[in-house]
């Protein structure tokens, strides 16, 4: 895995099931019933987060369905990644961050 | 039972280089192919990507076979399929071109195999006979009381695409 | 075997036997994807996995082979316009036809001998070469598209492009880059209609189903390396692209060997 270990356990600390898989030369980071912020419905859910640059986001945080709540994201990421059917909304994240930082400052967009 | 199994032609390339080796007294040599399962709607799909050979010291003399090995050859091979979680399938090379079948005594010596292996690996196993261009296989898998043959591809350039089985 | 494949017999002794026996995935049964069906079916292609979510629509009756206009009135599924034609052939054919986007029910295609798309996305695309190389099945992708910069006439031009396992990738020979993606992405659901027209769609099917057969039979036995062909439909010429010499001799960085089958999630 191309992280650093002290990147890797400071992303454990906060999700300690996380795993990763490669596709077509990135590799995936998978939460695995994540619990999403207060609010959010459904509450927790398989995320998937890719850490490099893809559809002109510098990262992107996919999630297994569409939240009802809150309503008012643009659902426009829909994508077929690691044999499972995946959607993102539209939020632009700056590059450099840490994965913990990464996948904290996708779900801000949540709350 | 409709089983597939594609490989692709650099490691099916692989496979009869090594195969076609000599050996010091074994009139063929033989090894074990290591392979992901995955599911289709008709039936399983075995992705070969690993190949070990049986070593040199593990054949056994025995004038009446192409090939004989002891157990330390099947012990290893039956650890690597439950350490990595993939169907394990014996092959030789019948060294000529075009189809190839398994003969009465090749398919005594894979049903032996692939049913105990199952026993302790819940998974598909069996044996993989190649020629120069081409392989079949038999398969047995898990809770079924026969071998399956297999539909084998050999993907790249050129595709050989496998028989189609009844 | 019958007199009706007789002027085809040139493809070898065993090829109506492999042609019959093989499995074809389309994907996209739209301009393209309806020519390689009435090509296949002629040729004796007996078994195929069909997905096409869409209705014949009055606009698609300028290309879509098979469709008629009561078709196009009754907004009949494009799958049963393609079933119709094959089963005209081939009364005995096997269909597993899906009424919905290949990533919907992405088992079928996993059965496939061969995958032909004539999707419209450069994302749809990308996707099903990742299925495509997963589970060890050639694709051949085709595609039209028409550019206009002012003053100049419009420039229509095609692509014809196989993707081998085991060999370079749409990535690997410039087919597909990020930039693009991105570029696509940023036009998310306001593409507006691509124009197309059944003569071009149709040589970019006749070289697709060309391929599918050498694939299958191997009758020229000339096919040895990745097939990257342009198409210029002002001039009418097809050739190879200049990108696949530079990528026909390298591995592909972007689907490794050990990255088959299903995948493998390790704990970080």
């Amino acid at each position: 895995m191309p992280f650093s270990d002290d990147e890797v356990a400071e992303l454990k600390h906060f999700f300690p099931d996380v795993q990763g898989a490669k596709e077509g030369g990135i590799t995936y980071l998978l939460l695995q019933n994540a619990k999403l912020p207060q609010g959010c419905q459904p509450g927790s859910m398989d995320l998937l987060l890719c850490p490099n640059e893809r559809d002109g986001y510098p990262s992107r945080l996919y999630f297994a369905q569409k939240l009802q709540q809150p309503a008012s994201l643009n659902w426009n990421g829909n994508c077929r990644v690691l044999e499972r059917n995946w959607c993102a909304f539209s939020w632009k994240v700056e590059p450099g961050l840490r994965l913990a930082q990464m996948i904290q400052a996708h779900l801000r967009a949540l709350r | 039972m409709n089983v597939a199994i594609r490989l692709r032609r650099a490691f099916f390339s692989t496979l009869v280089d090594d195969l076609a080796r000599p050996h010091a007294f074994a009139f063929e040599r033989v090894g074990w192919v290591f392979a992901r399962q995955a599911t289709t709607h008709r039936g399983p799909l075995l992705l070969p990507d690993w190949y070990e050979p049986v070593n040199d010291e593990d054949y056994v003399r025995d004038d009446k076979v192409g090939a004989r090995f002891g157990t330390a050859a099947i012990r290893a091979a039956l650890q690597r399929a439950r350490a990595t979680n993939r169907s394990c399938l014996q092959v030789h090379l019948h060294d000529h071109y075009g189809d190839t079948q398994f003969s009465w005594t090749d398919c005594k010596t894979i049903d032996e195999l692939a049913t105990s292996f199952r026993a302790l690996v819940a998974l598909p196993h069996g044996g993989l006979v190649l020629s120069r261009d081409s392989a079949t296989a038999r398969i047995w898998l898990p809770d079924h009381d026969s071998p399956s043959s297999a539909r084998v591809t050999i993907v790249g350039f050129p595709t050989r695409f496998g028989a189609e089985h009844p | 075997m019958t007199d009706r494949y007789d002027r085809q017999s040139f493809l070898g002794a065993r090829a109506q036997e492999a042609i019959a026996t093989a499995r074809v995935g389309i994907v996209g049964l739209g301009g393209g994807g309806s020519h390689l069906v009435q090509q296949l079916a002629h040729l004796g292609f007996s078994h195929y996995v069909l997905y096409d979510p869409d209705q014949v629509e009055e606009s698609n009756l300028n290309r879509l082979v098979g469709a008629t206009q009561t078709d196009a009135l009754e907004h009949r599924p494009k799958l049963a316009v393609a079933e119709r034609v094959l089963r005209a052939l081939l009364p005995e054919v096997e269909i597993d036809a899906f009424a919905v986007r290949w990533q919907d029910h992405p088992l079928p295609l996993r059965s496939c001998d061969v995958i032909v798309g004539g999707l419209d996305s450069l994302l749809d695309r990308s996707e099903l070469e990742v299925c495509a190389r997963r589970f060890l099945v050639p694709y051949i992708d085709i595609g039209l598209g028409v550019r206009r910069i002012a003053p100049e006439p419009p420039r229509m031009s095609g692509q014809i492009v196989l993707s081998m396992p085991g060999y370079p990738c749409f990535r690997c020979i410039g087919f597909l880059n990020e930039e693009d993606l991105a570029a696509e992405a940023r036009l998310y659901g306001d593409a507006g209609p691509r124009p197309q027209v059944v003569w071009a769609n149709g040589l970019l099917a006749s070289i697709a189903t060309g391929l599918v057969v050498d694939l299958v039979t191997d009758w020229t036995e000339s096919l040895r390396a990745p097939v990257y062909l342009t198409y210029d439909a002002n001039s009418g010429v097809v050739l190879p692209h200049p990108r696949l010499r530079y990528a026909v001799n390298r591995a592909c960085v972007h689907f490794p060997d050990d990255d088959i089958g299903e995948p493998t999630f390790t704990p970080l």
